[in-house]
């Protein structure tokens, strides 16, 4: 075959400086290794066109293809017989119990940090925007979203700082709001370490029928199968994206964003439930894929691929904008709110009139619509052309052919563990002072912008648990829990056991709330790979969580993992010689079979009993009073037994199923003092509720009773039913301490071992846990 | 007797069909998802209409104001003349006042204008408590004057105001059925109670003849008991607390009562 | 001191997105569809209308603070344009008319204050309203573009819900101080051309 030469991207001859083309193609926004370039030389066997480079560099960039992890991915347990699918499709799917056995659970999660720091409306909004889509192609109903949020410090890091961290709310809520999907919360820590690189991790949760998952496959049988290209008519934007994703961020990038559209989005899910609906009704077997890095590009070959057959694509059918946008960019650019179905070509018409006439996508934004962009074929070459011209013409197996590049790894040694020698005397000063710090103090003003009400699901809101609780389907008792883990300190000094610890906090949240830990999704935010240290902490950090994901399994299957079904790696998330902290962020799915057992985080009752059941108090490594009062940073997290972690979190479930409990915390950042805090702010705003008492009983000094951050939970028991929770934490060899009631004063009353009694009234940890986010949000000095 | 028929209006950018299709159905209405590229002349087959939640047309211009043109508002005008219910819940009670159908009259007369919050702005959401008061509106038939119902708002465009005090007149008037309270029926005392600085802490306002109900809390996100939010105290509190202590998770919660008072009205007629 | 700085009182940003923007085309074409003073609407834009007042840098300085913070716009997607002089080049064709509509109860925008005390030390007043441009084909009157604006019933007006906004009306020689005209009904405000 002969190709023209102006349309190659580089010839055979250019190729034996592999350097000088890699650097060149660079300039003109193509990102292939210089090993990369002879590679796609050999697998085309002739010199590649620009769009073919285009398409490959993008394959075979990180984001798409895990060319860094892909092999140290493998650590993670992934296997539990409640898995039906697993990583490697858009989101993961598992299986449920009854009563909901019919149905199954859709979990996906991805980050966009880069563009969040660049632009953190849109940059926010467009993660959304993708990680929804996600979770629709496996033709769910998407029924939340949460996000795990890392900001620079709002005041050391300055303005720009505050404007991401308003920019990024602003662009969830905008996007999740209108879509109509709750915002089931998340998690946020602000540290310098973030400044220039903020971490915006999103995660979607969906509901669909056992029987009706949809693979991003072209589906067995003979056919005839088209692709049907549905959604905005496609331009520029975003062109490059997954490139730009994948390097460092220098410049002004602001070009490489998409731009969201939540309102096409919405008419669009609403269009596709109803194609779900008539595929299943008429039991016609269909694939489905949606748009993200690489465009039409990716999509299609991808589905043909799965489907092992090949494709052929007129690109002069997609549906795109009136202004000339030149071909190469049609095919790979990132438009957002986009799917590709695979149909059988009998009903292709249909699902056209469905999207186009039904729903008429081009009166919501002019040239969006449905329409049929090619057809799968026998033999697996993957074909595009324009207007007849060829501009791809490729074996199957080169877009197949994964990249796998062995980073050097060098593990450096945790930090050690923080020995206090001085306890600052202002015992109730420290207090304050670490519930009015920007890692303790109240989330309320941020997720009063979210709507986490819509579709009528929510049973425990963020803020009101230590998971948010969904009604999975409207009709049955079922509920989801969903929690996030992953101290930002802990992992940075110590990758491994922070590792460890985020798995475990994401499980013990949701076991706080009744939930039995069912299944795990995350993100890694790192450095450069090319970094050893980088590539050291990420090999930590896997075996941290896969250490604890082993440990953890048992309350959804007895003797298995609790599997990791979905997950996403972030890299060069990195200026110059600094990378960000090792960011494991961990997302827990628990199920509840009856979700009125659901467990809430703020006191119930005048007269219950307060106890804590976990590690003695004692250390203090780690803990945000080492950082908030004492200035200590930089020590490893606190000692963490994975064995009885599991028999604390199997311990808070039976309290929760046996209604033994009225509400459940963990002790996490700030500890115990901060954990009573919270569930005293927690209760009913007019109920006179508060907490006494008695640190003595946990025989260790005051301060280490109230801020050592070792793994524990705090309930709320009627006296009547303590027996049985007593008896319950001893028969799985659990420590457990009465440490007090809940009374009829809006006060915290902490009694010191030396006679002194500490007291917080509800006011005054109010206004010191609101004040941050809302001096952030109004410029006001905090 | 046949079940009586509600159209639940679908603009695009609506997104709280399903759960107010759940709410109507529960207390046995049949409902029927009316997407906008239906002909409008189809709605006068129904009984009542419910304009639900969402962001129609994605609040361009502004909120409600683009959809308040679309001819199937016409229609609906006419319907509501005749006598027929028609409730618009947050975004539908956008393009009920932007359509003019409330408060009702010759030409457009209240507007549903940005919140006003103390240190903050824009989209708002959380539980909040109103309180019944003496109307001829229909949503709140049988409902006794003074009860208090917890409901969750969530917007950014719901304080109900006039170029005169004609609010308050609305409200001296019984048209004014709902509005902002403490949680033991005592008047709002500012933010949050009232969470969008709403004239006469009004939640909703209805035509004179009470057939026409512009609503901004949600009452679809109200309809388990045990879903209410752990920070609802009080009475309702108590009653969530029994039904979650029965594991009963469909006994019906606050929000059910306007739908029921909708169901009793159709079934006088 | 060496070179006296030179300041300014009032500046004006004109910021509009760089692709359509959704609001003007759904409105042009409801009005054009819907509303009977709408059928000779040839064409709608949306600008966002800044005011700021105080000491103020000049030319370029002015510009690039705009730039640097997402309190005023995002140059990704939106361009800005500063006018600081009333007299100079029409941003619009000569028979268009430009209309003001901002929120009756105030349109200070508080936190772009603070930033922009933060970064230069300078205390300024911001406003922030939209402005319409509507041209018709042919050339409409006062009367018709004043019908397009205020919202009275389902078949006249829809840029003004007069219940909860003030709008002003000018030909295309638009006021340096608009927004902050008067502190009192924006409606009386009502220079330009005649019609």
């Amino acid at each position: 075959m002969s190709v023209a030469a102006e349309t190659l991207a580089y010839r055979a001859e250019d190729a034996r400086d592999p350097v000088a083309v890699s650097r060149r193609l660079a300039e003109q926004g193509v990102t292939l290794e210089p090993d990369e370039v002879t590679l796609l030389l050999e697998l085309l066997g002739r010199p590649p066109r620009w769009a073919e480079a285009v398409l490959f560099g993008i394959l075979w960039s990180e984001h798409c293809s895990y060319k860094s992890t892909r092999h140290l991915l493998r650590r993670l347990p992934t296997q539990a017989p409640q898995v039906l699918i697993g990583p490697g499709e858009d989101a993961g799917v598992v299986a449920l119990p009854a009563p909901c056995e019919d149905l199954a659970l859709v979990l996906a999660h991805e980050s966009h940090n880069h563009p969040s720091q660049v632009l953190p409306v849109e940059g926010a909004a467009t993660g959304v925007g993708g990680i929804v889509r996600d979770v629709g192609c496996m033709g769910a109903e998407v029924v939340g979203v949460l996000d795990g949020l890392r900001f620079g410090h709002p005041v050391e890091d300055g303005v720009r700082a505050r404007d991401i961290v308003r920019g990024v709310v602003q662009g969830i809520a905008d996007y999740g709001n209108a879509l109509g999907v709750p915002n089931l919360g998340g998690d946020v820590y602000f540290d310098r370490g973030f400044g220039e690189h903020c971490l915006v991790n999103v995660m979607s949760v969906g509901v669909v029928p056992r029987s009706g998952v949809l693979r991003s496959r072209v589906p067995e049988g003979p056919g005839p199968w088209v692709f049907v290209l549905i959604g905005k008519p496609t331009d520029e934007s975003g062109f490059g994206g997954a490139a730009f994703a994948s390097a460092e961020l220098s410049g002004d990038q602001r070009g490489a964003v998409q731009l969201p559209d939540p309102f096409l989005k919405r008419v669009l899910h609403v269009a596709n439930a109803e194609l779900f609906e008539r595929l299943r009704a008429r039991g016609l077997p269909a694939g489905f894929k949606d748009l993200g890095a690489g465009g039409v590009a990716c999509a299609t070959s991808e589905l043909a691929a799965a489907g092992g057959c090949g494709a052929e694509i007129a690109l002069d059918q997609v549906p795109r904008v009136t202004r000339p946008v030149p071909p190469e960019v049609l095919l790979c650019a990132e438009t957002q709110e986009r799917y590709c179905w695979v149909l059988p070509e009998s009903f292709a018409a249909e699902a056209c009139e469905l999207y186009n006439r039904e729903f008429a996508l081009g009166d919501i934004v002019p040239g969006a619509g449905a329409r049929v962009i090619g057809r799968a074929i026998a033999p697996a070459v993957y074909r595009v052309t324009w207007h007849g011209e060829p501009l791809v013409d490729c074996p199957v197996e080169a877009i197949t052919t994964g990249r796998k590049i062995e980073r050097l790894a060098h593990r450096r040694p945790p930090a050690p563990p923080l020995r206090v020698r001085k306890a600052a005397p202002d015992v109730r000063g420290a207090l304050l002072a670490v519930i009015g710090g920007w890692n303790g103090c109240s989330r309320e003003y941020l997720f009063r912008h979210y709507d986490s009400e819509v579709q009528g699901r929510t049973w425990l809101r963020p803020g009101e648990g230590d998971a948010s609780v969904i009604r999975l389907d409207r009709t049955r008792s079922l509920g989801i829990a969903l929690a996030l883990g992953g101290n930002p300190y802990w992992c940075a000094s110590d990758p491994e056991l922070g590792a460890r610890h985020a798995v475990a906090e994401a499980a013990r949240n949701v076991a706080c709330a009744g939930g039995r830990p069912w299944a795990l999704t995350d993100c890694l935010n790192f450095g450069h790979p090319e970094s050893p240290e980088v590539m050291g902490d990420l090999t930590a950090t896997l075996e941290g969580l896969a250490v604890a994901a082993e440990a953890l399994g048992g309350l959804a299957a007895a003797g298995h993992p609790l599997p990791f079904v979905s997950g996403n790696v972030s890299l060069y998330n990195q200026t110059g010689a600094r990378a960000i902290p090792a960011s494991p962020i961990v997302l827990c799915a628990g199920v509840l079979r009856d979700l009125t057992v659901a467990v809430g985080l703020g006191l119930q009752r005048a007269g219950d009993f307060l106890v804590l059941v976990g590690e003695p108090r004692g250390e203090m490594t780690g803990s945000a009073y080492a950082r908030e009062v004492l200035g200590e940073h930089g020590f490893g997290p606190p000692t963490l037994d994975l064995a009885r972690e599991a028999r604390l979190h199997e311990l808070a479930v039976l309290a929760a199923e046996g209604r033994w409990v009225r509400a459940a915390h963990d002790v996490s950042d700030g500890g115990l003092g901060l954990a009573l805090a919270e569930m005293l702010l927690g209760a009913a705003p007019d109920a006179p509720l508060g907490a006494q008492v008695d640190l003595g009983v946990l025989e260790t000094e005051p301060t280490a009773a109230l801020f050592s951050e070792r793994s524990a939970i705090v309930f709320e028991v009627a006296p009547e039913r303590a027996p049985a929770l007593f008896q319950a934490a001893r028969a799985r060899s659990l420590l457990a301490w009465p440490i007090g009631t809940v009374w009829s004063q809006p006060e915290l009353k902490a009694l010191q071992p030396d006679g002194v009694t500490l007291r917080w009234s509800r006011d005054e940890l109010a206004a010191a846990a609101e004040r941050p986010l809302r001096a952030l949000w109004n410029e006001e000095d905090a | 007797m046949s079940l009586a028929q509600v159209a639940v209006i679908q603009f695009p950018g609506v997104n709280c069909e399903a759960e107010s299709v759940r709410a109507l159905k529960r207390v046995g209405l049949e409902a029927v998802v009316f997407r906008w590229t239906r002909r409008a002349s189809e709605l006068r087959d129904f009984q009542a209409y419910l304009l639900p939640g969402g962001f129609s047309y994605q609040d361009r211009v502004r909120a409600g104001a683009l959809a308040a043109k679309d001819p199937l508002l016409d229609v609906l005008a006419g319907e509501a003349d005749k006598g027929k219910p028609v409730l618009g819940i947050c975004n539908g009670a956008q393009v009920l006042v932007e359509a003019g159908l409330v408060p009702g009259g010759e030409s457009i007369g209240l507007a549903l204008a940005t919140n006003r919050m103390p240190d903050r702005e824009g989209y708002y959401s959380r539980w909040i408590h109103v309180r019944i008061e003496s109307s001829p509106c229909v949503f709140t038939r049988g409902i006794a004057p003074g009860t208090v119902l917890p409901l969750p708002m969530a917007h950014g465009e719901g304080r109900f105001t006039a170029e005169s005090s004609s609010v308050v007149s609305l409200a001296a008037a019984g048209q004014v059925p709902l509005r902002y309270a403490r949680p033991e029926g005592e008047a709002a005392s500012g933010f949050p109670d009232n969470p969008n600085g709403a004239a006469a802490d009004a939640a909703a306002v209805c035509n004179r003849r009470g057939n026409v109900l512009a609503l901004m809390p949600h009452p679809e996100r109200a309809q388990d008991l045990g879903a209410l939010a752990r920070t609802v105290p009080g009475a309702w509190g108590e009653r969530r607390d029994r039904a979650l202590a029965a594991g009963e998770p469909d006994q019906p919660g606050p929000g059910l009562e306007l739908f029921s008072a909708l169901r009793r009205h159709l079934e006088e007629r | 001191m060496s070179a006296r700085r030179v300041t300014l009182r009032l500046a004006q940003a004109w910021v509009e997105l760089i692709a359509d923007d959704p609001a003007a085309v759904s409105a042009l074409a409801v009005a054009r569809a819907r509303l009977s003073a709408g059928r000779t609407l040839a064409t709608l834009r949306r600008l966002r209308l800044f005011e700021l007042r105080g000491a103020l840098p000049q030319g370029q300085p002015l510009a690039d603070l705009l730039h640097r913070s997402t309190q005023f716009y995002n140059p990704h997607k939106e361009r800005c344009h500063v006018r600081t002089r009333a007299r100079e080049a029409s941003m619009w064709s000569d028979d268009a008319w430009v209309v003001l509509v901002k929120d009756r109860d105030g349109c200070r925008r508080a936190a772009a204050e603070r930033w922009w005390r933060h970064e230069t030390g300078d205390a300024v007043e911001v406003h922030e309203a939209v402005a319409w441009v509507l041209s018709f084909e042919p050339a409409g009157t006062r009367e018709v573009a004043e019908e397009l604006v205020v919202l009275r019933d389902r078949r006249h007006g829809l840029l003004c819900n007069p219940h909860a906004q003030a709008w002003a009306l000018s030909g295309t020689d638009v006021p340096l101080a608009w927004i902050t005209a008067e502190r009192g009904d924006a409606r009386s405000i009502v220079p330009g051309r005649t019609s």
